[in-house]
């Protein structure tokens, strides 16, 4: 497994190179989802960076972490990331995504670039794959553990109540589900839409070893990783606290920083904003 | 049949201790041996199909061969999208096992009969879509779907008393297999129904015909070439499923046909018309009721063959 960075200070860095990487391949692909991509670098970065044991040269090692996007419309910051990690080249990144017949599209698909262990987009699905993937290891008595993102509106979906409430009674403390909770989902905010209400309490209340972070500040997300797996026999659930947009003021907390696709003129605006913003 | 599932499935862990039995909350009073012999490879999901085609996926991901069990309204209809996205799409080795098909359920209600599953399930990707009539042919088509490495999918009914196979070795699968032979007219069956459509056939042939009926266990793969030769020495054609009329072994006959040399042939489709079947009753009264009584069905051939269409 390779070498992990624990300088808080490197990871944020390494968080900035990656916005900035979103920022300009939403804009020459005309991608959306902008904002759902930012608000979880921060987590992706730690868990690439810091967390995950990752194996480049040898990405099905059976003792690898397992990580699963399943908020799959942030597939960007995925792919930023695994590019960053060295799981391919960022020249495939920028003729691929969103092309036609490119190999990386707006969800991440299984098998067609090393380190996308499983294909999402539709949601509510990852929870239980990776629930799966952790009852597997714990079968087999491999140490590698199963890593879920799941968005807050996603957590409407039924599913990931039937798996939450699986993970906690088959006790698999190898799995981390990470809630990337920045507020806004489809139409509006959660509380207009569908009110999550105290998400730990519920997560709680099905078994699992609850807590609450900040989740675009590193120093907080990697702390809190190291305390990993919480208590035995019980799944971890990190609700982290986000910025939709994070990172880019005119898109941060903003609906529209979901859909919004970049104009030359708005990637000029966005990128000045990156440079003058320091990220903590 | 489900119990020959539940018997090959235990010899087939004897071998592989990465076979793993997920049910959602099913399988009373027939489960039992294998949970007792292989507690570590079964697994009670409780009532969440959708969880449990996740959790199967999850497990296949890493190496493991899964059956996944429910009655099939349950197991594929409520996770259509989960089977797609995850087993079909990644071509994981999962094994969908349903319970039911048909009227099998008759006097349950529209919640557990099932007359549309072949025509959904035929149209995924990577999908091996098996639909077994007998005893001997549930053993053919789980030994299929057990050594196949991918998506599958088993509708499992009750098989008839008295077995109409003598054996089923040299069977490839997406063949048909003849289960009484004749010429000029050509009974294709498939699943539940065909033990009827052997009776119908003999009905037939007191009326002067000699009818040969062919089952299909394997509705995807299915044989082109096969259907083609079966077209080449019949004078006519009947499909006769205890299904929908709308995508499933009439349709998937009916495609071959078509674009074939033979889309002339005298063909119909014998299945159950599109809609809501609502009425309750024994699998016996629903077939009756509607046109898949062995009268009805022997009535509709004649009148269809005596006047070309």
């Amino acid at each position: 497994m390779l070498n992990k960075i624990t300088d808080p200070i490197k990871l944020e860095a390494i968080a900035y190179d990656l916005r900035k990487m979103i920022i300009n391949v939403s804009y020459q692909a005309k991608a959306h989802h902008i904002g759902s991509a930012l608000s979880c670098i921060d987590i992706l970065t730690a868990l690439y960076f810091h967390t995950m044991n990752l194996n480049t040269k040898n990405p099905f090692h059976p003792d690898r972490d397992w990580f699963m996007l399943s908020k799959g419309h942030a597939a960007l910051a995925q792919y930023v990331a695994l590019v960053k990690r060295g799981f391919f080249n960022e020249s495939i990144l920028k003729s691929e995504f969103l092309t036609d017949g490119g190999i990386l599209g707006g969800h991440p698909d299984t098998s067609i670039v090393h380190g996308i262990e499983m294909s999402s987009g539709s949601l509510g699905h990852g929870l239980s794959i990776g629930a799966g993937v952790a009852l597997a290891a714990k079968k087999d008595n491999r140490d590698s553990r199963s890593f879920i993102l799941l968005g807050d509106g996603e957590c409407n979906e039924g599913m990931v109540w039937e798996a939450a409430m699986f993970a906690s009674h088959h006790k698999l403390d190898n799995l981390i589900a990470i809630v990337d909770y920045n507020n806004l989902q489809g139409l509006g905010t959660t509380s207009e839409i569908l009110n999550l209400n105290s998400l730990s309490e519920k997560f709680c209340s099905f078994g699992w070893n609850v807590s609450e972070i900040n989740g675009n500040n590193i120093k907080e997300i990697i702390k809190e990783m190291n305390l990993l797996p919480y208590k035995k026999d019980m799944p971890n659930m990190i609700i982290a606290n986000t910025v939709k947009g994070k990172g880019i003021p005119s898109l941060e907390n903003k609906l529209h920083s979901h859909y919004e696709v970049l104009t030359k003129e708005r990637y000029g605006q966005i990128i000045k904003e990156l440079e003058k913003v320091e990220i903590v | 049949m489900r119990n020959i599932f539940i018997k090959k499935l235990i010899s087939e862990a004897e071998k592989n201790k990465n076979l793993y039995l997920l049910t959602g909350d099913l399988g009373y009073n027939a489960f039992e041996p294998f949970q007792d012999k292989f507690p570590e490879q079964f697994i009670n999901i409780g009532v969440a199909e959708n969880n449990m085609v996740g959790i199967g996926s999850g497990l296949a991901l890493c190496g493991k061969k899964v059956c996944i069990y429910s009655i099939i309204p349950f197991l594929i209809f409520r996770s259509l999208e989960q089977i797609r996205n995850n087993i079909c799409h990644n071509n994981l080795d999962v094994k969908l096992v349903g319970v039911g098909g048909g009227f099998s359920y008759g006097n349950q209600g529209i919640s557990h009969n099932t007359t549309e599953d072949l025509a959904i399930m035929r149209s995924l990707p990577n999908m091996l879509v098996l639909s077994p009539g007998s005893r001997v042919e549930s053993e053919v088509a789980i030994d299929a779907m057990l050594e196949h490495d991918g998506p599958a999918f088993i509708r499992l009914g009750q098989a008839p008393k008295k077995e109409y196979l003598n054996s089923g070795s040299n069977y490839r699968l997406g063949d048909g297999l003849v289960v009484k032979e004749g010429v000029g007219v050509s009974l294709l069956s498939t699943g539940n129904i065909t033990s009827d459509v052997i009776k119908l056939a003999e009905k037939l042939d007191l009326e002067g015909f000699q009818t040969q009926v062919i089952s299909f266990l394997s509705i995807k793969p299915i044989n082109h070439q096969y259907i083609k030769n079966v077209a080449r020495s019949s004078r006519a054609i009947f499909t006769i499923e205890e299904h929908s009329i709308i995508g499933g072994l009439g349709s998937a006959v009916s495609e071959i046909l078509m674009e074939s040399e033979y889309s002339n042939i005298l063909f119909k489709r014998i299945a159950l018309d599109d809609k809501c079947h609502k009425t309750i009753g024994s699998q016996e009264y629903l077939k009756n009721i509607n046109g898949l009584g062995i009268d009805d069905m022997a009535e509709n051939i004649i009148n269809c063959y005596n006047n070309g269409n």
